[in-house]
């Protein structure tokens, strides 16, 4: 009835109009009555979000697909503009890591020879992680969230860590079938337990709809500069700690600016890392739930 | 397939060309264009399918429609559900109480009346957007983003009038 042409009799027109009208005024105290609703019961508005996202994330996807081709090709022509700068680039850093590599090598060996002093289990385990496509965001007006195209159909479940190479982009908010939200650490509504590096300062990483969060429940006397590097500090449990956040970009009266590392414009493919403190202990080990990873990864052989 | 079978299908799909422009514009919306990043704001393609419709053909771009194109892009676009349907249902009624005025104006008038409405339509989205969250959001975002569809609407009206009239013609071709 509502998507009818416009060759019809007069009565139907006027019916038309008529139906029109009230269709209005319903649908808007419908709009009024999902934002209530979304405002008071969450499960609700939720489940119709999961729906409504798991049916376009599969268009997403196909619309997405020139769009990072576009995206790729521009990408390589300033990537070969800029090749000599990057090579020099990339040399010079090549030599610095390689240092570090020889340093890294070296605590490593002691690393394990006091951890067999002070008889601590070793704690090395690659993590495990899923990777998702990015297939639309928020527009970044309101809400810094962004849609992927993995769900709980590939094991996403709320609360993970998304992650790029460069550091910590975000966490799972809500899980559909085939689609999965995270929130960035740029969004108002993100709080994320840090260190500071560095000095050893734990802080809170809050986000305000601004490209650099700031750190907030600082101690009295920090002891942290411009340019300290912010890692997760693990507190509360939810995300894993060390993971790469930013650096410390502004001290003003007011805020502590910190520059996330992420580059947003090459943010196509983003990893979940699979938290261990989720995991079922196993049986018989005798671990208690939500004991945290440390005691997990000690009942494991 | 039957002649009759061709010419209804012909008709349903002319008839729901708006509609589905208006869907195809909240997915060309949701894209992550330029970059996901968060602060990478994007014009609201949306708003000029919207308005275009509204004018020239409000009879096929029905309450309904417009309410069904914002809560998708509510939904997938993360913002509380019903936030954009409902200013646009708003902006809609408002707008049609000056439709037959419009009709008759040239394009400068037309693209000055949809400065007013892209501005309508934020500013709603921003006061809901606050009085949901109890928090003022910055305004700049939200002015950047109106600005970015007042400039595309010229492109977006020009493709619009295309199908607009492919639409006109087939429908006086079929009536005939």
């Amino acid at each position: 009835m509502l998507f009818l042409g416009s060759n019809w009799p007069r009565v139907v027109v006027q019916l038309r109009t008529a139906i029109d009208r009230s269709a209005l005024g319903i649908l808007i105290g419908l709009s009024v009555l999902l934002l209530l609703l979304g405002k008071a019961d969450m499960k609700l508005a939720n489940l119709v979000i999961e729906q409504l996202d798991d049916a376009s994330v599969p268009v997403l996807r196909v619309l997405n697909e020139p769009v990072a081709a576009v995206r790729g090709a521009f990408d390589r022509l300033g990537e070969m503009l800029a090749i000599y700068e990057e090579n020099a680039r990339l040399r010079e850093e090549n030599r610095r890591l390689l240092a570090w590599q020889a340093e890294a090598a070296k605590l490593t060996v002691q690393n394990r020879a006091l951890r067999q002093m002070l008889q601590i289990p070793p704690v090395e385990r690659a993590p495990s992680w899923t990777t998702a496509r990015v297939v639309a965001d928020s527009g970044g007006v309101f809400v810094h969230t962004l849609l992927l195209d993995a769900g709980a159909d590939r094991g996403i479940v709320s609360g993970m860590p998304a992650v790029s190479p460069q550091g910590l982009v975000g966490r799972v908010i809500d899980v559909g079938r085939h689609s999965s939200r995270i929130l960035l650490i740029t969004d108002f509504n993100s709080r994320i337990p840090v260190v500071v590096e560095s000095s050893g300062d734990q802080a809170i990483l809050e986000g305000d709809n601004t490209a650099e969060p700031a750190l907030r429940f600082l101690p009295i006397n920090p002891g942290f500069k411009v340019g300290d590097r912010v890692l997760t500090s693990g507190r509360g449990g939810l995300l894993p700690p060390g993971l790469l956040v930013g650096q410390i970009s502004a001290i003003t009266d007011g805020k502590v600016a910190v520059r996330p590392y992420v580059d947003w414009a090459r943010l196509d493919y983003l990893s979940l890392l699979r938290s261990e403190g989720v995991l079922p202990p196993e049986p018989q080990s005798g671990v208690r739930h939500g004991a945290g990873t440390r005691s997990l990864q000690a009942a494991r052989p | 397939m039957s002649g009759g079978m061709l010419r209804l299908l012909d008709r349903t799909a002319r008839t729901l060309a708006p509609f589905l422009t208006g869907l195809g514009a909240v997915l060309i919306d949701l894209l992550p264009l330029p970059d996901p990043g968060p602060q990478s704001l994007a014009p609201l393609t949306t708003v000029c399918v919207l308005y275009f419709w509204t004018l020239y053909r409000p009879d096929l771009m029905t309450p309904l429609a417009v309410f069904v194109v914002g809560l998708v892009l509510d939904a997938a676009g993360g913002m509380p559900l019903g936030l954009t349907s409902l200013s646009l249902l708003l902006v809609r009624s408002l707008l049609l109480t000056r439709q037959r005025f419009l009709l008759a104006q040239p394009f400068l008038v037309i693209w000055a009346c949809f400065v007013l409405v892209v501005a309508a339509t934020a500013g709603l989205r921003w006061l809901l957007a606050s009085l949901w969250w109890g928090r003022l959001f910055s305004p700049q975002p939200v002015v950047l983003e109106a600005a970015l569809t007042v400039a595309i609407y010229p492109v977006v009206g020009w493709l619009l009038t295309q199908l607009h009239q492919h639409v006109s013609v087939a429908s006086h071709a079929a009536r005939s």
